[in-house]
């Protein structure tokens, strides 16, 4: 009897030790993909406009840690100011293009393609972006609105699917796995959320019925409309995060950002994170360089400071959304690449649509603005 | 009589000058606040304004190009429902407020005696915190496993959490939790105001306590009550936050809907022009109230 948990206690030891080196040897091997440094002009230009950064993006998202960090490698103050939702921010730029924001992060392409053809972005200077020329996966280097990211680049990707709470949901529902449980759960009723945002919601119920997320067929879109206006009554609430309405456990189902959702069912395991049978749409956390920025090499020094391995890794590791940067996914823990939401695999990324100009401008941004005004009023 | 005419001239015109004088004298001593208000309330409306009569771009880009396109398109965009349900929001929060906060204010008025003061201050203190804050403070009290429903649960009254999240009980609540202060207030002022003697006459003349306080307590009272509804009824109706968080985003009030041109849709100049009827509709009712409470109503609102 001694013996043998003498014997479960020394394995255990072993375990925990491999383990140990597991998370060592990854922090050791990040290094072993090279760092390019910006080259000199960035950095003595950095210098000539006063070594500050200003950037604007969301509240407690990103690790405090990365900008600490960056301040104390290259001396560079960081000042973040915070925006509630992109449009917001969006809205702010438009009002005001000299907005003296030197990087905005963590908004998306349909943000990104706006402002550049209201002419409020500057375009990237990428001699000063080794890094990123580097590790950037070429498939993000070419996406169609923005060969080449001449005026915006991703740092991971985004896209929504939905959450359950297995406590009071059945498992073997038959609607289990498709968007069909939230625009059809009619058993759930008032138990429900959806993300209050016009290209989310309407494209979910768009993939449900099988048309394009960016559909922008009158038919597809009104069909959509009937269906999200019958959901309606079955809804708790529009809301863009639900995570604390899930945890209390106020709702059973949500529509989610992958990212809340990896980390809501990593703290409440009875929550599982769902990948939509019909597919889903995928985008760039984007980010971009406006035009009224006063420290434009210091917002270059930051994103290529970003596709560091090392800080890539911090990054997608806290954000907990699938990594743009081809390394990236070699140093995530175990846990993480169990869970298909995160690695997003080749097979699921073609069942999903990713951006299109038809979301922005055109009959389709027109159509879904009124459906979305006359679902919500 | 020539030199007498002189004499009056004169002293017209002597009067005049001081009553310039006195004029300008005023004007220097409010610039400070003459100032602030042009600067923070007048421009900005002016900007609103003018930002109402021009176009939006593809992208959402302002043109500045003069149009009456958004007033049109408000006038036959079917908003009609949503203004009228923030004033029906709004009058039923006024008269949930009047029903709650005139028995209080009374209570204190007429009984508060020493305590008066600390009524009045646990009243007002509430309000020092952020609204945003206190809406979520209330939020707590409200969801599936929040004090409530737990309470309620553990002392057995009910089995299953009721919902009152989300639902159109809660946003009544909290528009009547997050207003009522403003209306017991001013019937306050109004009942503490009141001519005790006034009262004995009444019971003197043999009138009921019933009879009495509709005859006497409540005309003379008319001023606060009004002052108190146009303190409540102005921002409910252009509320946004309630309906946001209370009604989960499924109702739309006329300032969500104000919010939402601006930012989700994107579209400036018919958020503004949106904005602009919403203010003239409020300055309608705010001018038929004066009309018809007397200038006392919006003294005691001020």
């Amino acid at each position: 009897m001694k013996r043998e948990t003498l014997f479960k206690g020394s394995l255990a030891l072993i375990v925990c030790m491999v383990f140990m080196l597991g998370i060592l040897s990854s922090a050791y091997a990040a290094g072993k993909y090279k760092d390019y440094p910006v080259p000199q002009s960035c950095l003595d230009q950095v210098k000539k406009e006063g070594s500050k950064l200003y950037i604007y993006d969301w509240a407690e998202w990103w690790p405090d840690e990365l900008f600490e960090n960056f301040t104390k490698e290259f001396g560079v103050k960081v000042v973040r100011d915070h925006y509630a939702d992109t449009e917001e921010m969006v809205t702010k730029l438009k009002l005001n293009p000299k907005t003296p924001y030197d990087l905005i992060l963590g908004a998306g392409p349909s943000d990104a393609v706006r402002l550049y053809e209201m002419k409020l972005l500057k375009e990237l200077t990428h001699a000063w972006l080794p890094n990123m020329t580097a590790y950037l996966k070429d498939e993000y280097k070419t996406m169609d609105f923005d060969p080449g990211n001449k005026f915006q680049f991703p740092d991971s990707i985004f896209y929504t699917t939905y959450t359950y709470n297995d406590k009071y949901v059945d498992k073997n529902d038959p609607l289990m796995g498709s968007w069909g449980l939230l625009f059809k759960g009619d058993k759930y009723k008032g138990k429900i959320t959806m993300i209050d945002n016009a290209q989310e919601s309407i494209g979910a119920a768009l993939k449900y019925l099988g048309y394009s997320w960016n559909s922008d067929v009158e038919s597809e879109l009104m069909e959509a409309k009937a269906l999200l206006m019958a959901q309606k009554p079955n809804l708790a609430a529009y809301d863009s995060w639900p995570s604390r309405l899930l945890k209390d456990e106020d709702v059973w189902i949500s529509h989610l950002w992958i990212g809340d959702s990896w980390w809501l069912s990593r703290d409440k395991p009875e929550i599982k994170g769902v990948m939509p049978t019909e597919g889903s749409y995928y985008a760039g956390n984007t980010g971009f360089i406006p035009k009224g920025s006063k420290h434009t090499a210091a917002a270059h020094l930051f994103i290529n400071y970003i596709f560091r391995t090392e800080v890539n890794v911090l990054l997608v590791g806290w954000i907990g959304y699938p990594p743009v940067h081809k390394h990236t996914m070699e140093f995530m823990t175990d846990e993480m690449k169990a869970w298909p939401g995160f690695v997003l695999d080749k097979t699921y990324q073609r069942k999903c649509d990713t951006f299109d100009r038809r979301l922005v401008e055109g009959p389709g941004k027109e159509m879904r603005d009124k459906i979305w005004e006359d679902i919500k009023k | 009589m020539p030199v007498l005419d002189d004499m009056s001239a004169s002293q017209a015109q002597a009067k005049k000058r001081e009553k310039r004088k006195l004029t300008l004298d005023i004007t220097a001593y409010l610039s400070p606040i003459i100032i602030i208000v042009v600067v923070f309330v007048f421009a900005p409306l002016a900007i609103i304004l003018f930002f109402s009569f021009l176009k939006s771009g593809p992208y959402g880009q302002i043109i500045y190009t003069f149009t009456f396109e958004n007033i049109a398109a408000i006038l036959g965009g079917g908003y009609g429902k949503v203004f009228l349900k923030s004033v029906y929001l709004a009058i039923q929060t006024n008269f949930l407020c009047i029903l709650l906060g005139y028995p209080i204010a009374y209570y204190i008025a007429r009984f508060g005696g020493k305590r008066k003061v600390l009524w009045i201050f646990l009243i007002i203190v509430p309000s020092w915190s952020s609204y945003l804050i206190r809406l979520y403070a209330l939020k707590t009290l409200v969801g599936t496993k929040g004090t409530i429903n737990t309470l309620l649960i553990n002392i057995g009254v009910i089995s299953e959490p009721i919902q009152i999240l989300y639902t159109n009980f809660a946003v009544t609540m909290a528009l009547v939790f997050a207003w009522l202060p403003f209306m017991i207030l001013p019937i306050y002022a109004a009942l503490d105001g009141l001519d005790r003697s006034v009262l004995e006459a009444a019971t003197d003349l043999g009138a009921t306590p019933f009879r009495r306080f509709f005859r006497v307590t409540l005309p003379l009272t008319r001023g606060g009550l009004l002052a108190g509804s146009i303190l409540v009824f102005i921002p409910t109706v252009g509320e946004w936050l309630v309906p946001h968080i209370f009604g989960g985003s499924k109702i739309m009030m006329a300032g969500s809907l104000v919010a939402h041109k601006f930012t989700a849709v994107g579209n400036i100049p018919q958020g503004s022009s949106l904005a602009i009827m919403l203010a003239a509709t409020l300055v309608l009712i705010l001018y038929l109230t004066i009309k018809w409470g007397g200038r006392e109503a919006l003294e005691k609102a001020l």
